[in-house]
């Protein structure tokens, strides 16, 4: 018996509807999941997991120290040796975010620590990133 | 029945799509201020009760350099906080301790409503010429516990 050859339908716009059914769930999920800010450049700092206060981003004097102890300070690597004199030169230096990596050991924060009391710096901050419960 | 042209929105679409997706930041940071107790600051000889806490890189915890589970320090100084009693809660992590677990410490405490945590530095430049304050309320013992080391 032969069978009926089945007609094909071709409709070009209707083949697309789930490519564009999936487009546009994924620009729903950026637009609802994601927060539109300038990506920080952390300098090989892998931060630290904790939840404790939310973070503000203001336009504060940033220290990143890498695990080995290398110190970045406002986006500029500076020898360690120097790092009081710069702090010294430093307008406006009430408030510090410092940016540690997480296998940072205490006795490398400690120095910078040491170096940013001597200098009666009144605020501290410790930048971490949310952990994901 | 004349079709809609779906060409030109899928454009559209597909330029608010790349946009977002290079814009958006998905990476949430926190933070936490930090109080610096220094060894060598004046608050370290005050009447106020102190509470060492030392912790080592397994979690191991001390306070006031004895032996002691986490829980019984959180319940001391919780006592101390209820109390009103003037008090301070310093961490003094040991040297090979990473910052994971400082965070982790100090996210610990602050679950537990201890706020109030000051970050112990040390200031090993001049351990070696700080003589013993004779002024101090510390009596010798207490103030060789601070330092680490006995005082003469």
């Amino acid at each position: 018996m032969k069978l009926k050859e089945r007609k094909k339908i071709i409709n070009g716009e209707n083949n697309m509807l789930p490519l564009v059914n999936i487009i546009f769930l994924l620009l729903i999920f950026f637009m609802i999941a994601g927060v539109i800010q300038k990506q920080k450049e952390l300098f090989d700092v892998e931060l630290g997991e904790a939840t404790i206060d939310n973070y503000v981003e203001k336009e504060i004097h940033t220290i990143y120290i890498d695990s080995e102890g290398s110190v970045v300070l406002n986006n500029e690597k500076i020898d360690f040796g120097s790092f009081s004199n710069r702090i010294e030169k430093l307008n406006n230096k009430t408030e510090f975010m410092i940016a540690a990596d997480k296998d940072l050991t205490a006795d490398r924060l400690n120095k910078v620590l040491l170096i940013l009391s001597n200098q009666k710096i009144e605020k501290i901050y410790l930048m971490t990133t949310k952990k994901n419960d | 029945m004349k079709k809609i042209n779906l060409t030109p929105i899928i454009d559209v679409v597909f330029i608010l799509l790349i946009f977002f997706m290079l814009a958006t930041n998905f990476q949430d940071f926190s933070q936490t201020d930090i109080e610096l107790s220094s060894e060598s600051s004046q608050s370290i000889s005050s009447d106020k009760k102190m509470y060492v806490i030392s912790v080592d890189k397994d979690k191991n915890y001390k306070l006031n350099d004895n032996k002691i589970h986490v829980n019984d320090i959180k319940a001391k100084v919780l006592t101390s906080i209820r109390s009103k009693e003037e008090h301070m809660v310093i961490l003094k992590p040991d040297d090979n301790v990473n910052m994971q677990i400082i965070l982790s410490v100090m996210e610990d405490f602050n679950n537990s409503k201890i706020s109030n945590m000051l970050l112990g530095i040390k200031d090993n430049s001049d351990d070696d010429e700080k003589p013993y304050d004779p002024t101090s309320r510390k009596t010798k013992a207490e103030f060789g516990k601070i330092l680490g080391k006995p005082v003469q």
